[in-house]
């Protein structure tokens, strides 16, 4: 036989240890929840109306949950906002399939932003793509390169977005 | 350009739409959870298991095929191909179904050439270089990396699929993979393509590789279990040293900063931290004759601020002083008959480029245009510098490009004229042997995609 497994030494003091691990879940909400109006909030002006946001928001949630073991555990936040852009290019795409094989369904409420009607007149004459890149970059600070990265599409392709959002805008804003 | 003028209005904007976004009001919650998918399944596993969800997906998409095409509001299906045909604009200019080998001149005597297309029409074309006596452009198409070279004045040939066995990208199911190609360099005579790959719709990204001795058949160079292949980080440009070693510029991260590999084969890599600023981007390189000049840009007062670096070998770097008059840095090479860097960019004169022997030292180039616009890409080779860029307003965009001798002020500058559709954008500029190759888009056709076209011409290139 050999020695004893029994380490000795002295005890310091004691320590009380959760004897339930935190569930995937737990982790999941606890970095994603406080995130959820702010995507809400930026589907909505992307998509033009505040029903389809929140549809969109949630679809978003229900898949990062299910690729929570994907995520790189850097920036949660934009994580979050490139799935939910994402979704809100596909569900557009998906909406007119329908449309075309099915005929026109009723129209949703558009977003209307009271207190700045004519921001919201103008953002409607952007593309979804456009009026995403442009919030990511004039709000959030995002680069070319970022967004490029976050939409998955080439940086030129995003420069040229935001050239023409930003040249729509300043000339649909021009009287304000 | 950007004038203060501009400045001001693109901060108002910025607050405006700030302001208007933290007035929706939102009610709801986040959703309930489902149960936790069991761990410790691997990427590949979740991209095989997709896979037979696909095979629903492909029931369905046959349901599609027997029912009627689209029609209605005007809007292009995502899958279809750009609607060239339907558009007065696009009418003008559209290519015949074969496409011609060789460049149709025009008034400018500019010849000008279009992709063929049945390939890369619905491609992204994410960089173009002259590599070994012909054109490479690298990108991806339908989801997956791609390739195609061009000899002068013939026609563009496309790669070998060069994707390792995967399940087609599904964005509507969360399912199947990726690939993009983002840069491409020649080291010793083979290509070496980087890139990344991405399962679903929610992946992070990881770098992916491929190697080509011909430039049409391509392998994919399987590095997971490594720590390149591993950590989630995007290339976005390369360069080989004077060492023989690729230095690839990488992203780290959705929304990141940026890191350097390093590979003498590109199928081992060390990283190495360049221990840039917070909120600091690399993203170009050039290399030089035993130096390597690297373009990025950081917060500053007035939004994103150019920055520069210089490196003896790509493991440590040194910030460097900016050009004057220059904002926006967004375009670098390296000319190896004047042994310097050039570089463009904007600043309040315009559009211009400068020059640079160790990137400390800099002399500034011709003002290419002073109208507001953006400089896309530069290309240099025997003395003489082809650059592109973009200006005019959204509804009066040109595509110009312009040639300059390297470093010679006085000397006037010529535009070329690219023959492209109104609103086109151009991406990048590759000079080769007489040729000067151009890649860019058209205006997006309603919501389609942007339609890839190239244009080259016979400039007086040495």
């Amino acid at each position: 036989m050999g020695a004893s497994p029994v380490v000795r030494g002295e005890m310091e003091g004691i320590a009380y240890v959760d004897a339930q691990p935190r569930t995937r879940a737990e982790d999941f909400s606890d970095a994603v929840a406080p995130h959820y109006p702010g995507l809400v909030r930026r589907l909505t002006l992307v998509v033009g109306d505040r029903e389809g946001a929140e549809d969109l928001a949630q679809d978003a949630y229900m898949r990062a949950y299910r690729a929570w073991d994907r995520f790189d555990g850097r920036d949660v936040r934009a994580w979050l906002h490139t799935i939910g852009l994402r979704l809100a290019f596909n569900e557009r795409d998906r909406r007119r399939r329908f449309i075309g094989l099915f005929g026109r369904r009723a129209e949703r409420e558009p977003w209307v932003d009271a207190a700045d009607p004519s921001l919201a007149d103008a953002l409607g004459g952007l593309r979804r793509e456009h009026r995403a890149a442009l919030l990511m970059n004039a709000v959030d600070g995002y680069t070319q390169l970022e967004i490029a990265r976050l939409l998955g599409v080439p940086p030129g392709t995003v420069a040229s977005w935001l050239s023409r959002a930003k040249a729509h805008m300043r000339e649909a804003l021009t009287d304000d | 350009m950007t004038d203060h003028h501009d400045l001001d209005r693109d901060r108002t904007l910025a607050e405006r739409l700030a302001a208007a976004e933290a007035r929706v009001p939102v009610t709801g919650a986040a959703p309930d959870l489902e149960p936790p998918r069991a761990p410790g399944v691997t990427r590949w596993a979740m991209a095989g298991a997709a896979a037979a969800g696909l095979v629903v997906v492909a029931g369905a998409a046959l349901l599609f095929q027997v029912l009627p095409p689209p029609v209605a509001d005007g809007s292009p299906s995502p899958t279809a191909v750009p609607s060239m045909l339907v558009t007065p604009e696009a009418t003008a200019a559209a290519p015949s179904a074969t496409p011609s080998p060789t460049p149709m001149p025009t008034d400018t005597g500019i010849p000008t050439l279009v992709w063929d297309p049945t390939e890369p029409a619905a491609a992204e074309i994410r960089d173009l270089e002259w590599l070994g006596g012909r054109f490479v452009a690298v990108g991806s198409q339908d989801g997956r990396a791609a390739a195609w070279t061009m000899a002068p004045a013939g026609p563009w040939q496309a790669a070998s699929p060069i994707d390792p066995p995967y399940v087609r990208f599904d964005p509507e199911n969360d399912a199947g993979q990726e690939f993009w190609m983002s840069t491409v360099v020649d080291l010793g005579g083979e290509l070496i393509g980087m890139g990344w790959q991405r399962i679903g719709c929610c992946d992070a990204g990881r770098a992916a590789t491929w190697a080509s001795s011909d430039g049409e058949t391509w392998t994919y160079l399987d590095l997971q279990g490594t720590p390149y292949g591993e950590a989630y980080h995007f290339p976005t440009d390369a360069a080989v040293s004077s060492a023989g070693e690729i230095v690839l510029v990488s992203g780290v991260g959705l929304g990141g900063g940026s890191t350097i590999w390093i590979s003498a084969d590109g199928r081992n890599w060390v990283e190495h931290d360049p221990n840039l600023p917070e909120l600091t981007q690399m993203q170009l390189v050039a290399a030089g004759e035993g130096r390597l000049l690297a373009l990025g840009d950081g917060p500053g007062e007035t939004g994103r601020v150019a920055m520069a670096w210089v490196s003896g070998d790509g493991r440590s770097w040194m910030e460097v002083g900016l050009p004057i008059g220059a904002d926006h840095l967004t375009a670098v090479t390296y000319d190896a008959a004047s042994n310097v860097f050039v570089v463009g960019g904007d600043g309040p004169a315009g559009l211009q480029t400068w020059f640079t022997a160790d990137g400390v030292e800099w002399s500034s180039g011709q003002i290419l245009n002073a109208d507001t616009g953006t400089l896309t890409g530069i290309s240099a080779r025997t003395g003489l510098v082809v650059a592109t860029g973009v200006v005019g307003a959204s509804t009066d965009t040109r595509v110009l490009a312009w040639q300059v001798p390297v470093g010679d002020l006085p000397a006037v500058r010529e535009t070329l004229l690219l023959e492209g559709l109104p609103a086109a954008y151009a991406f990048r500029v590759a000079v080769g042997d007489g040729v000067a190759l151009v890649e860019g888009s058209t205006l997006e056709v309603d919501g389609g995609p942007p339609i890839g076209r190239a244009w080259s011409g016979a400039a007086a290139i040495p």
